[in-house]
């Protein structure tokens, strides 16, 4: 009796468990941030009694004709990003994942590089490239005789940087989806007589939907939180987006917390009615791909089209890859990036390794590197477990308030990350223990602030097994902790693997959290990164950038190796 | 209404500090006394939190070392706003790891004067008084407002605040906006109390571009995507210096210089290293190596060198009222948001 009570209770406790851990690391900081978005002091500093809040924040935001202008730039600029992105990424995932393209391993590595790149950097490379008067392309152009030109400081040209940048998110999440997926059912529609595009179209997209619709949903959010990227491309046109509007609040003096506080409130409310709309679409149907049964993956034979998606494929690296990088690599490596013609480019002696030397003579630029490879491990290591303890409570048990637990996941997302950072200060400044200071703060912020991120990415992995192979396990004896080790982890490891990848990635690059937590003795690359392009030297910010796009790039490969070992022992013992 | 050099220089000393450099004179050679190097070498480090950007900073870490090698300084970076708010809150916890504050906006650092403990450097009447908004606080850092160019593209240079108007430079101006803090701050009061009221008008009738902040904008004159625009010669000086297509000069009608407020934290857990710190960045010794190797002025009453470009015969510096610095601050910036244009 009493073990049975205790097992009844088991479920309730592991629940609280969870809610506890996601009240510290979700629930606090984001009431901090309220708190401050309902007064006008630092709640910290000056405290705050109930007294003291009003909603006078948020009426001078709602009459403030430039918020809805920066929102209304915010959407255009991520909506029209998401677009190029999911055009981008699903067209990619599905070549490399179910064509037989020539290449495809090559061009699925070269594809995620973008990945790698701060969006900072991202922003600098395209104006390197695209700006009016200087960018390289607009010199080859006047060299050619042509007359048009290419303007990144303009909303095409910002869209047109998030859609590449972001266009990795939803390969990531659609090319799992479709390596994931069974091929019966493609070759059902074809035996009944569907052509290829046809069953394209009703069978094997809309299957992958929610992966789809997750990785729109998260481009989409992680453009709206971006900053680099309008910061460098929209500043200099006067476009400004919420980013780059909440991070001039906050560099104003005095800084302007607590409307930033109001606007990122704003912000929340939009985008939980997108998550609440992505939900409700999603957990409608059934998308169960992965059952009990052996199959590999379906690669569809183009014929000679093949080399046509290649050479598109090819087209698009040279955009989205060699033309920025080549950009970063001529600013890391020229002494100045003046460039007054094409010929110029070729002066061998403006090039050296200048701005190498100087960035390593900086004692910060390492310790910054290899604290961001220590907070990234503990990230994705300490993120990784408790989203995948998240994820498979919310999506594969009955467990009581899985829905509460779901919400609270979520909210962060919505929550830019210049203005989470001062919450995080404000909640987590007063902590008895010494973790103010250290590492761990960092990482306990990362691990919270892409929580949703993880998870998202994680349950979309989780949907897909059947639940008839966790219930065979459990006829055959094995308790709720085997089944998970035997049963579901082995076959959720490319979507752990890929999580636990793209947290590290989104710590290495996190900037907003970042800047208020960071101490003397845990200087974080996205800091470093930053300071040197508020330096205004563009050449140590390219060179620092490649730097950290090979560190991550070495990385990445490491995990793209694990988890295609994964996915062959997957293939092979089901 | 046509702004003469004379009128000019009227409104500067009715409306803003005005003052002149006394004569250079040879640097003092800085010797602590035995008992501040024991104690800071008892220490052994200290943490500064300041504004500056970090490779500069890093430089007088250097410098700094390179005579007292015992002292690790432990550093951090934040811009303005973010460095104040983060200071506040951690002071507020009870957590303060900074031994001393360098920042860039007096207004904001005098607010928070009771976070800092008495302290007077050794040569504390060798500075100017305008320069000193209270008595803890100590400018270690006076960058001043240049006109920069690129020489590969802009063959007739402007040489005054009010060529900034000329129609034939329309297009070619990047300028840093108003609300970016307290160093551009202190240069739109001036462009407003000693150019003219509708200054602001004629300005942005060019049509400059707008950045964020200094940095990316010297950088944007380097890349030549700008042709002119007004930058704190400390940023101009190292590319000018490393041969980078830009040149720079101060402008005739005033040269803004924007006095930084540093002190030692009333909390400091190394407060002797921090001294020798502050003693040593506010000596002679250290002003020159300010001078020499950052671009930067001085608040020093005679400076121990004769800064870059400076002519004491046709130069005067302008610093703000620091009454008019902090109570005219978020009217005239809403006005000068209008004036450009700029969305805040």
């Amino acid at each position: 009796m009493d073990g049975n009570r205790a097992r009844a209770l088991l479920p309730w406790a592991w629940s609280g468990l969870l809610i506890a851990i996601l009240a510290f690391l979700v629930v606090y900081p984001t009431a901090m941030l309220l708190i401050g978005a309902l007064t006008t002091t630092n709640p910290v500093v000056e405290g705050y009694k109930l007294s003291d809040l009003s909603i006078g924040n948020f009426i001078d935001v709602a009459m403030n004709p430039n918020v809805a202008s920066a929102l209304l730039n915010s959407l255009i600029a991520c909506g029209g990003g998401t677009i190029v992105a999911v055009a981008i990424g699903l067209s990619f995932a599905w070549v490399v994942v179910r064509t037989n393209t020539p290449c495809k391993a090559l061009i699925a590595s070269a594809g995620m590089l973008p990945l790698f790149v701060p969006p900072l950097v991202a922003g600098v490379a395209w104006a390197i490239l695209g700006s009016p008067k200087t960018g390289l392309l607009n010199l080859i152009l006047a060299k050619a005789g042509l007359s048009i030109r290419v303007d990144m400081y303009s909303m095409p040209g910002m869209i047109f940087v998030f859609g590449i940048y972001y266009a990795p998110y939803v390969y990531m999440f659609t090319a799992a989806a479709l390596r994931n997926m069974d091929p019966s059912l493609e070759e059902a529609a074809e035996i009944s007589g569907a052509s290829a595009t046809r069953t394209m179209a009703t069978v094997t997209f809309p299957l992958i939907m929610p992966a789809i619709l997750s990785g729109m949903l998260l481009s989409f959010i992680v453009m709206l939180g971006i900053y680099g990227i309008p910061a460098v491309l929209g500043s200099p046109a006067n476009i400004n987006v919420l980013t780059t509007y909440i991070f001039a609040l906050t560099a104003w003096s005095p800084p302007k917390y607590n409307t930033a506080a109001a606007v990122a409130v704003i912000l929340m409310i939009v985008t939980g009615f997108l998550v609440y709309a992505q939900q409700r679409i999603v957990g409608s149907r059934s998308y169960t791909t992965v059952a009990g049964k052996a199959f590999r993956p379906r690669s569809l034979n183009l014929g000679p089209w093949r080399f046509m998606t290649l050479g598109l494929a090819i087209v698009y690296l040279l955009i989205v890859v060699v033309l920025p990088t080549l950009a970063l690599i001529v600013a890391a490596f020229r002494k100045f990036m003046f460039i007054r013609d094409i010929p110029s480019i070729f002066e061998m002696k403006q090039y050296g390794w200048q701005h190498f030397t100087k960035m390593l003579d900086n004692p910060l630029t390492v310790t910054s590197i290899i604290n961001s490879m220590k907070v990234g491990i503990l990230t994705a290591i300490v993120g990784g477990i408790l989203a995948f303890a998240i994820g498979y409570t919310i999506t594969r048990t009955k467990a009581p308030a899985r829905r509460t637990i779901d919400v609270i996941t979520t909210i962060p997302v919505a929550i830019p990350g210049l203005v989470i950072g001062v919450a995080y200060l404000w909640a987590w400044i007063g902590l008895p223990g010494g973790i103010y200071g250290t590492l761990w703060i960092l990482a306990l912020a990362f691990v919270a602030r892409f929580i949703p991120d993880t998870v998202k990415a994680l349950s979309t992995s989780l949907l897909q097994i059947h639940r008839e192979l966790e219930e065979a396990a459990w006829i055959c004896g094995r308790g709720t902790v085997m089944t998970i080790s035997s049963i579901v982890l082995p076959l959720a490891r490319p979507g752990v693997v890929a999580a636990m990848t793209l947290l590290f990635i989104l710590s290495i690059r996190e900037l907003g959290s970042s800047l208020f937590l960071y101490s003397s003795g845990t200087m974080v690359m996205a800091v470093q990164l930053l300071g040197y392009y508020e330096g205004g030297n563009i050449g140590i910010t390219a060179a620092f950038s490649l730097v950290q796009m090979v560190l991550l790039g070495v990385l990445i490969t490491f995990t793209n190796w694990l988890s295609t070992g994964a996915s062959t022992s997957v293939a092979r013992s089901g | 209404m046509h702004l003469t050099r004379r009128h000019a220089l009227g409104s500067l000393a009715s409306l803003g500090l005005i003052g002149h450099f006394g004569p250079a004179r040879a640097a003092k050679p800085y010797e602590p006394p035995g008992a501040v190097i024991d104690a800071a070498k008892k220490e052994g480090q200290m943490t500064l939190f300041s504004s500056t950007f970090a490779e500069v900073q890093q430089d007088v870490i250097r410098d700094f070392n390179k005579r007292f090698p015992f002292v690790k300084v432990n550093f951090v970076r934040a811009s303005g706003g973010q460095l104040i708010t983060r200071v506040k809150s951690e002071a507020a916890a009870g957590k303060l790891e900074a031994d001393v504050v360098d920042h860039s906006d007096r207004g904001q650092t005098a607010e928070i004067a009771h976070l800092f403990a008495d302290y007077t450097p050794p040569n504390a009447a060798d500075y100017m008084p305008a320069a000193l908004v209270h008595p803890k606080l100590w400018p270690t850092t006076t960058p001043a407002w240049s006109l920069a160019w690129n020489p590969e593209l802009v063959k007739n240079p402007p040489k005054s605040w009010m060529d900034l108007t000329k129609p034939e430079y329309a297009g070619q101006i990047g300028q840093v906006i108003g609300p970016s803090g307290g160093t551009t701050w202190s240069r739109i009061m001036f462009e407003r109390q000693v150019l003219g009221e509708d200054y602001w008008t004629k300005q942005a009738a060019t049509k400059p571009k707008l950045f964020p902040s200094g940095g990316p904008l010297s950088d944007a004159v380097v890349r030549g995507e700008i042709g002119i625009a007004p930058l704190i010669y400390n940023i101009v000086f190292p590319k000018k210096k490393d041969g980078a297509p830009i040149d720079a000069v101060y402008p005739s009608e005033g040269i803004v210089i924007v006095p930084y407020g540093a002190g030692i934290a009333k909390s400091a857990r190394y407060p002797n290293a921090a001294r020798l710190w502050m003693d040593w960045v506010l000596s002679d010794e250290g002003q020159l190596q300010s001078i020499r190797d950052q671009g930067n002025m001085t608040s020093l009453k005679n400076p121990p060198m004769a800064p870059d470009m400076f002519d004491a015969a046709k130069h005067k510096i302008w610093t703000p009222d620091f009454g008019q610095f902090v109570s005219l601050h978020d009217k005239w910036l809403e006005d000068w948001n209008k004036t450009y244009g700029y969305r805040q």
